[in-house]
């Protein structure tokens, strides 16, 4: 992200001092901050390439120690991981487009003014911003809906929140009401309206909240593990549980007997395959994440400015 | 014309359906009738139609004598606690499910209906019962009431070993002439020679993060005490009060080892990888309570730890430790298999799970098929010498689909028999008798050098004692803070923030953060001790 520096001009058009100063300081946190997110990052990555005994031995810091590539061969060569994969990208390519999509619509009558039922419905969405049914309720409802076990529980329950729908209400409503006015005269009803000039306007919002929404469908994974039963439709996230948090060193709930028999080996060190399964798991996002980058910076501050 | 085609249709149709019921009408069932329930399990036990399961299958449907349609509901392992939380919160089960609860919560779904009592079908456990009337089990498992909830998780130990022991640095004690300690006199001295040839290091370190395995539980134990309530082999008694010079003879060793530097500070709070990290690059030469089936994971690199017997109380007594085996059926109170009321076999069911407890059952997912997996020699199983000898038995015994693979579960939660996990754990290096060897069994080591039954921590072969729910809370209501206060309290002394002469004064204030005395009267006439 850019930081735009505000210079100070003085009557003589010469920076000032205190402009400077000023942005030598936003300089140094700005290092100090990405050195902060980075370094960890570095470390990740040394680890999963380095040598298992360097890694067992605490060598490895920043810098990778010898050049191991064993951990990511045994984990993508699983074909496990692949779908686990598979099973994350279509969450995340459906859910995305599900959040978006009904958010908006959830959100475009809200801003129409004169819209009889406004008032009624946003009482409706401003309840449960504040008050939840709680964990154990979600889950009888879900339960009871037969969403148990269906890949549909891991798109349908949060794809819409009532904060994100006032987000996009407020930026609808930035729209002239006028070209609303004139599409109607054309004949276009509200449907076509949506479709064909508010949405294409709202390109910036959508971009911004579906890379949101991307990002959350991505990390899923407490839905996946109370709501599904069949680990072929786990998300990746579940892998990444089971090596570091449950430290259970498997891919596979039957056991990827070919791990157990490197680390006895030494040919594998359970550090070194945790790191290198968070790289796996990491890329793709950070991938999509600079080709969005232009829409985020124009969309972060959607709703938060009026006029 | 139209009507002689309509014929032909209805012929053609009528020949079709007669062909497809075919099949069902003559292809050969093995019996009348079928048996379908759902099993909520972490594991599907079908997953790869493994040799073990299969056999399993085939002997059940024998024994139950129809065929089986059994639904597996897969629940991922490593979030069952959540998710089991979650399950038994929404009271919506399948037939069976693996409850792993604490014994007061499965007690409340039980006496509100939910579970199936098994004490009402008594006389269909033919196998569950002599498991039930051994070591105490039935009291365990059972309610104020009478009521068994549940087919807990069972054990079949041979002997009184643990896998939790002292290594020590093989190749840095021969190398300097060291001798492993049998005392803790020499404990201490061995260690302060450590330091004095390693001087950067801490001879002493932590080992793995395991509970309540921490540091000083070790020693406490070593010495016939404990930082709380516990079973004496007698009595109730709370070690910070009843066991006064044990534990501050305990808190005193330590404290001289602390302040010698002899014991890693980082040792307490250190994560597992730390702690392997610092058993290889020299920081720790000696770690109590080690984990001996993690040893190939520090034996790199010319590095090279051996187990030892653990060393003498400060009495000259064998002391005592965790986690020991026991040469009896053990049942689990918080890990069972329940069955819900509301399934519509559930007479079948308890003749199904209770056939699990059949040493023909246990056996088969231990050791599997025998001539395929294992071969008996001289009375004493033992596995295949493509598992036996494989450089990881474990992955070895996997694809064959035997439960010490610890990745395969065929069946339905059958009872680990200790004998065959040994069998898959490659054998130790160990010091005993004066030299250093490979120990086969590391189950056994301890039993065989550490006296046997005289080792076991008597508080875990303690009676059962039931308490109602008041009780229990009035037993969590206590206990709780004052664990908190001993731990905290202990770590002072050990480091020396506390100073020991403040030992008596401080042993005053304990009753006033929780009502031990009370609490050990309760415990104490449940046991029918005064």
């Amino acid at each position: 992200m850019q930081t735009s520096i505000i210079r100070r001009k003085n009557p003589g058009n010469r920076i000032s001092n205190g402009s400077k100063v000023f942005d030598v300081i936003i300089i140094a946190v700005m290092i100090i901050v990405c050195a902060i997110v980075l370094i960890p990052f570095m470390r990740v990555i040394a680890i999963s390439v380095s040598d298992p005994k360097a890694i067992n031995k605490g060598m490895v810091s920043l810098l990778p120690v010898g050049f191991n590539l064993k951990s990511y061969e045994v984990i993508l060569t699983d074909p496990v991981l692949w779908t686990y994969m598979r099973n994350t990208l279509a969450y995340t390519a459906v859910g995305t487009m599900v959040s978006v999509i009904f958010t908006a619509l959830c959100a475009y009558p809200l801003s129409i003014p004169g819209f009889i039922l406004k008032g009624p419905l946003t009482i409706f969405l401003t309840i449960p911003m504040f008050f939840s049914g709680g964990l154990i309720p979600t889950y009888i409802a879900i339960v009871g809906m037969g969403g148990v076990n269906s890949f549909w529980v891991m798109i349908f329950p949060g794809c819409v929140t009532a904060y994100n729908a006032f987000i996009y209400r407020s930026f609808f409503q930035s729209i002239p009401g006028e070209m609303r006015e004139s599409a109607y005269i054309d004949g276009a009803n509200d449907m076509v309206i949506f479709v064909r000039i508010i949405l294409p306007l709202s390109t910036a919002l959508l971009a911004t909240f579906g890379l949101f929404a991307a990002v959350q469908y991505w990390n899923l994974w407490f839905k996946a593990m109370i709501y599904l039963h069949d680990s072929s439709r786990y998300p990746i996230q579940m892998l990444l549980r089971r090596l570091i948090i449950v430290q259970q060193m498997t891919i596979s709930e039957s056991g990827a007997s070919n791990m157990v028999e490197l680390f006895d080996s030494g040919e594998l060190t359970p550090r070194g395959t945790q790191m290198a399964a968070v790289m796996i798991v990491m890329l793709p996002i950070l991938f999509v994440y600079p080709f969005a980058q232009k829409y985020f910076v124009k969309g972060v501050m959607i709703g938060s400015i009026k006029g | 014309m139209r009507k002689h085609h309509a014929r032909l249709l209805a012929l053609a149709a009528a020949l079709c359906m007669l062909l497809t019921l075919a099949p069902i009408a003559t292809a050969e069932t093995a019996y009348p009738e079928t048996l379908s329930f759902s099993v909520k399990n972490w594991v599907k036990a079908d997953y790869y139609n493994t040799i073990v399961h299969t056999a399993w299958m085939e002997k059940m449907t024998e024994y139950m004598g129809k065929n089986l349609d059994i639904t597996w509901v897969e629940m991922p392992y490593d979030g069952r606690n959540e998710a089991m939380k979650l399950y038994m919160a929404a009271g919506k089960y399948d037939d069976v499910f693996i409850a792993q609860a604490d014994k007061m919560s499965l007690q409340q779904l039980g006496d509100a209906g939910l579970l199936v009592n098994l004490m009402d079908y008594k006389d269909d456990l033919t196998y569950y019962t002599p498991w039930l009337d051994d070591n105490n089990n039935l009291q365990k498992l059972s309610t104020a009431a009478g009521a068994v909830y549940g087919f807990g998780l069972g054990e079949i130990g041979e002997h009184y070993g643990n896998q939790q022991l002292f290594t020590y640095r093989e190749d840095t004690f021969v190398q300097n002439g060291l001798t492993i300690p049998s005392t803790q006199e020499e404990f201490y001295e061995v260690a302060k020679k450590l330091k004095e040839l390693y001087p950067e290091s801490y001879p002493v370190g932590g080992g793995l993060e395991n509970g309540d395995y921490n540091f000083y539980s070790t020693w406490m134990l070593m010495n016939h005490t404990y930082y709380s309530m516990y079973y004496n082999g007698e009595r109730f008694v709370y070690g910070p009060a009843d066991d006064s010079e044990a534990f501050l003879e305990t808190l005193t060793y330590l404290n001289k080892l602390w302040s010698e530097k002899l014991i890693d500070p980082e040792s307490m709070s250190q994560s597992n990888e730390q702690g392997y990290e610092r058993m290889v690059n020299g920081r720790n030469y000696i770690v109590p309570d080690y984990w001996s089936g993690e040893s190939a994971r520090v034996n790199i690199d010319g590095v090279k730890w051996a187990f030892a017997a653990r060393p003498l109380s400060y009495k000259g007594e064998i002391g005592w430790k965790f986690g020991s085996l026991q040469p009896t059926f053990k049942l689990a109170d918080n890990d069972m298999m329940v069955i819900s009321s509301k399934s519509k076999v559930i007479p079948d069911l308890v003749k199904f799970l209770d056939y699990q407890y059949n040493r023909e059952i246990v056996d088969l997912v231990n050791w599997g098929v025998e001539g395929v997996t294992y071969y008996v020699e001289d009375g004493v199983k033992k596995f295949i010498d493509e598992i036996r000898n494989a450089p990881s038995p474990r992955a070895a015994a996997e694809p064959y689909g035997l439960l010490p693979s610890s990745s395969q579960f065929p069946g339905i939660r059958a009872a680990k028999e200790r004998g065959a996990w040994s069998g898959v754990f490659p054998g130790i290096n160990v010091f005993a008798d004066g030299k250093y060897f490979v120990y086969d069994d590391i189950w056994k080591f301890t039993h065989d050098y550490e006296a046997g039954e005289e080792s076991v921590f008597p508080n875990e072969i303690a009676p059962p004692v039931q308490l109602d729910e008041d009780e229990n809370n009035m037993r969590s209501e206590i206990i709780s803070p004052l664990d908190t206060y001993v731990k905290e309290s202990v770590m002072q002394f050990i480091t020396g923030a506390k100073p020991l002469s403040e030992f008596a004064s401080w042993q005053q204030t304990l009753a006033s953060v929780g009502d031990y005395p009370a609490l050990l009267e309760l415990m104490n006439s449940k046991i029918g001790v005064e």
